[in-house]
């Protein structure tokens, strides 16, 4: 197997500094997150995805919901899940297989937080492939990915901060300190600062891969952080017997180790979270505790469901939206809980009710889950409900919500935003 | 009640079967089946003598065991008595046989009772879609269509109640009729229904759907599903007694027998469990299927006991383990698995559905060393295909057409 470094040499590809595995310490980057309680700055919260916020709140009605033909350009394609920040609510329509980026003009939204008034909306011709993450404070930049590999900075009134050229269709980046971390469709892990300048980019695992291997496209999901690196997880298309690999970097970008999940059933890398103790991966419809410094399994658990969300964690417990609301022992995997989800086995069945599969934000004990929350310790529904009247007279493809969450929650200390796929955005408080 | 088996009364048939063991032990003859020779290590064929002499679920009793008492078994050699045409464009289940009566549908329009004796039809009724085996217990029929669940009075082919919603598919469960209630695996829940009027007493929702039809001994339903889970639940309210988690979903039917749950999964493991208190006593893990460079585990799609030795059927071979241990007894690669195919076991003897050159073939092993003890080859006017079914002194089948009986 080559090395990093040989590989780099013979694929002529150049990174600034070549920072990545040419010996040394890595650089440590400055990653002071301060938990925010009146933000959600990225898809998973923290730079951990831990969707585990210090504050949300303790009940509401829906406040304002903002339409997805009011906006122009629409507000069409996939919904990504909501970031806020600044007290705006920023949100991507993500280009699909329903949604092809050659007809289609992605948009990303920033909504009035307080009124639900529309700020702005930028239209994005090349297509947008992942959800929006704010880096910086006061105000941050809100950075999105595109499907011709562009990462797009935006600043708070909208106009372009900066573009950077990565390469390949772009999932969702996660900040870290002031660098941004995002994964290619082709399987490439890029460090980009919050200036626009590339810090390094991580090469597909396998020799095979980095020397012949075309930018063929893989499915990928948003990287993770955490004070000893990142870790990153995709699912190469032309292995059929390679499931999903999940890798743990360095900051440096030298990888420190890969795991291969087989995942079972279905093998999407749907999502990581990691802790002090545990990276928590979702893949297909099975959800892995995989040792964080070594990649090592410590357990699975087979939710029998062949999609799975991402995890979300708090002290105690791993809650993944897998057709039910799990809540799994952080320890030992074991289920301390379920949320039954009544969705019939086919949607063709009944298309008025779907799968749990968003990621689901905890803070205060609660668990937040459709239009409210349940109670964190045994899942008992503390208020609101599963937005079933809204399916029913909702005109839109029940089947790619089958494998795609109809509605993600973002909270905040005293409201919690969605994105619908039929109703927009929803503010709840 | 006395279809639970819970009070067998054992019976060593090792000793019955006299010359006929020695001679199967010693090498058979002229069959195809590549059975494993018992091992020293597999213990003593010690079955439980069963107290059901009728096939009243797709796997018999309401344990599922596929076992019989002994007097329900024919004797000697198996020879056609009769057959009766069942037309359908789309195919048959299992048949199910109480009171002399024997029930199948056509899993498209109607639904037939048929004498036993004479395989005359008593009575027959359209009905839309009926897709898995019937069940039929204290004189009720229950048939699962694609939308319903239907009881009819088994003597008269009267409907006695209609449930909307509890619909299920070819590959689904079978309902159970167990006392005065009946089970329904349906939706993404297990429903417990009152046998006289379809009244849901209790429902108990895993949120995933279930093919693995439910065994019920004494005052516990045991469940499983695509949820991964199996479970024992209390026949009066549902409450969970237990539940243990697998690691893949689980489509073959549950059976229990002397304090024992077993279970096969997707994942190709076959689980012993404890019934009082789900705690794993053994597992066996079936040997992958290999083709062209991959490895897939090897589905359990039925699983039959007789107490003493667990048979687990897979699309392509019938495997023999024994219930105390799980240790492996003996093979047979001849089995031939379709989306209805079984197993049924007793008086010693294991009946099976096996490929054959003519099309399907049954097959009669020698429950303690897997030996072929007769082989019957279908004929142009019936297929061994769909079944058996074992009761009263006869072996039934239904395919191509037709309702068959041997004895």
């Amino acid at each position: 197997m080559l090395s990093r470094r040989e590989v780099l040499a013979a694929g002529g590809v150049a990174l600034a500094g070549g920072v990545a595995g040419c010996g040394g310490s890595p650089p440590s980057p400055d990653a002071t997150f301060d938990a925010p309680t009146t933000a959600w700055p990225t898809t998973g919260y923290d730079p951990q995805a831990t969707g585990h916020a210090p504050a949300g709140p303790p009940e509401g009605t829906v406040s304002w919901s903002v339409s997805r033909g009011s906006l122009d350009p629409p507000l069409y394609g996939a919904l990504a899940p909501p970031v806020v920040a600044d007290g705006a609510v920023y949100v991507t329509g993500v280009a699909t297989h329903y949604y092809r980026p050659d007809d289609f003009t992605s948009p990303l939204a920033a909504i009035d937080a307080a009124s639900g008034s529309v700020r702005w909306v930028e239209g994005f011709p090349d297509g947008l492939s992942g959800g929006p993450a704010v880096v910086g404070d006061d105000p941050g930049i809100v950075v999105v990915g595109g499907y011709d590999g562009t990462l797009h900075a935006v600043g708070s009134d909208g106009s372009s901060e900066w573009a950077a050229d990565l390469g390949g269709r772009l999932g969702t980046p996660t900040a870290y300190g002031n660098r941004l971390y995002v994964e290619s469709g082709n399987g490439r892990l890029h460090a980009v600062g919050s200036d626009g300048n590339r810090l390094w980019t991580a090469d597909r695992p396998g020799a095979l891969e980095l020397l012949v291997g075309p930018d063929e496209p893989v499915e990928t999901t948003m990287p993770v952080a955490d004070d000893r690196g990142v870790y990153a997880a995709f699912t190469p298309f032309e292995r059929e017997r390679e499931a999903v690999v999940v890798l743990g970097y360095d900051h440096g970008g030298g990888r420190r180790w890969r795991t291969v999940l087989d995942g079972r059933y279905g093998r999407s890398p749907n999502g990581l979270a990691v802790t002090d103790d545990a990276l928590y991966a979702t893949v297909g419809g099975t959800v892995y505790a995989l040792d964080a410094d070594t990649g090592k399994e410590r357990w699975r658990f087979v939710t029998g469901s062949e999609a799975a969300g991402p995890p979300t964690v708090d002290g105690e417990r791993v809650y993944v939206g897998a057709k039910n609301l799990y809540a799994l022992s952080r320890t030992d995997g074991g289920e301390r809980w379920r949320v039954v989800n009544e969705a019939p086995p086919s949607h063709d069945r009944d298309p008025t009710t779907l799968p749990y599969l968003a990621r689901p934000p905890v803070a205060d004990g609660r668990v937040y889950l459709r239009t409210g929350a349940v109670d964190a310790a045994d899942g008992t529904r503390l208020w609101g409900g599963d937005a079933d009247e809204w399916l029913q007279s909702g005109n839109y493809f029940a089947e790619p919500y089958y494998r795609r969450p109809m509605a993600s929650p973002v909270i905040t200390e005293e409201a919690m935003y969605l994105t619908h796929a039929h109703h927009g955005v929803v503010k709840v408080a | 009640m006395t279809d639970t088996g819970q009070r067998p009364t054992r019976r060593r048939l090792l000793a019955s079967l006299g010359s006929a063991a020695a001679v199967g032990a010693a090498g058979c003859l002229g069959t195809r089946s590549e059975h494993n020779p018992t091992s020293g290590e597999c213990p003593e064929y010690d079955p439980v003598e069963p107290a059901t002499a009728d096939w009243r679920g797709v796997m018999g009793p309401t344990t599922n065991t596929g076992a019989v008492a002994s007097e329900a078994v024919p004797e000697g050699d198996l020879a056609v008595d009769w057959t009766v045409p069942v037309e359908t464009y789309v195919g048959h289940h299992v048949p199910v046989v109480a009171d002399g009566t024997v029930y199948v549908h056509d899993m498209d329009d109607e639904l037939s009772a048929v004498d036993a004796d004479t395989g005359e039809r008593t009575w027959t009724r359209p009905l839309t879609d009926p897709e898995p085996a019937p069940a039929v217990g204290d004189g009720t029929l229950v048939v699962v269509t694609r939308e319903e669940t239907h009881a009819f009075d088994a003597a008269t082919g009267d409907r006695r109640w209609k449930r909307e919603g509890l619909g299920g598919g070819i590959f689904g469960a079978s309902p159970i009729v167990a006392g005065d209630t009946v089970y329904v695996q349906a939706g993404v829940a297990t429903h417990a229904l009152s046998r006289s009027t379809g009244e849901t007493r209790w429902r108990a929702a895993t949120g995933f759907p279930s093919d693995s039809t439910p065994a019920v001994a004494g005052d516990t339903v045991y469940t499983a599903g695509d949820d991964t889970y199996v479970r024992a639940l209390a026949t009066a309210d549902g409450t969970e007694r237990w539940r243990a988690k697998t690691s893949a979903r689980i489509a073959c039917n549950v059976s229990v027998v002397e304090g024992t749950v077993l279970v096969g999964t997707g994942a190709g493991s076959v689980l012993g469990l404890d019934a009082e208190t789900g705690a794993e006593r053994w597992r066996y893990r079936l040997e992958p299927q290999r083709a062209g460079g991959e490895s897939r585990p090897r589905r359990p799609e039925t699983i039959a006991t007789d107490g003493s030795r667990v048979y687990v059927a897979t699309d392509d071979r019938l495997v023999t383990l024994a219930l105390a241990d799980g240790t492996r007894c003996w093979d047979n690669r001849n089995y031939a698995g379709s989306y209805a195919s079984g197993i049924a076991v007793g008086a010693g003897k294991v009946f099976v559905p096996t490929h054959d050159d003519s099309g399907g073939a049954i097959t009669v092993l020698d429950a303690p060393t897997g030996n072929t003890r007769q082989e019957l080859a279908a004929g142009k006017r019936q297929r061994f295909d769909i079944g058996p079914s074992v009761a009263e002194g006869g072996v039934y089948f239904a395919g191509r057409g037709a309702v068959v009986r041997l004895s």
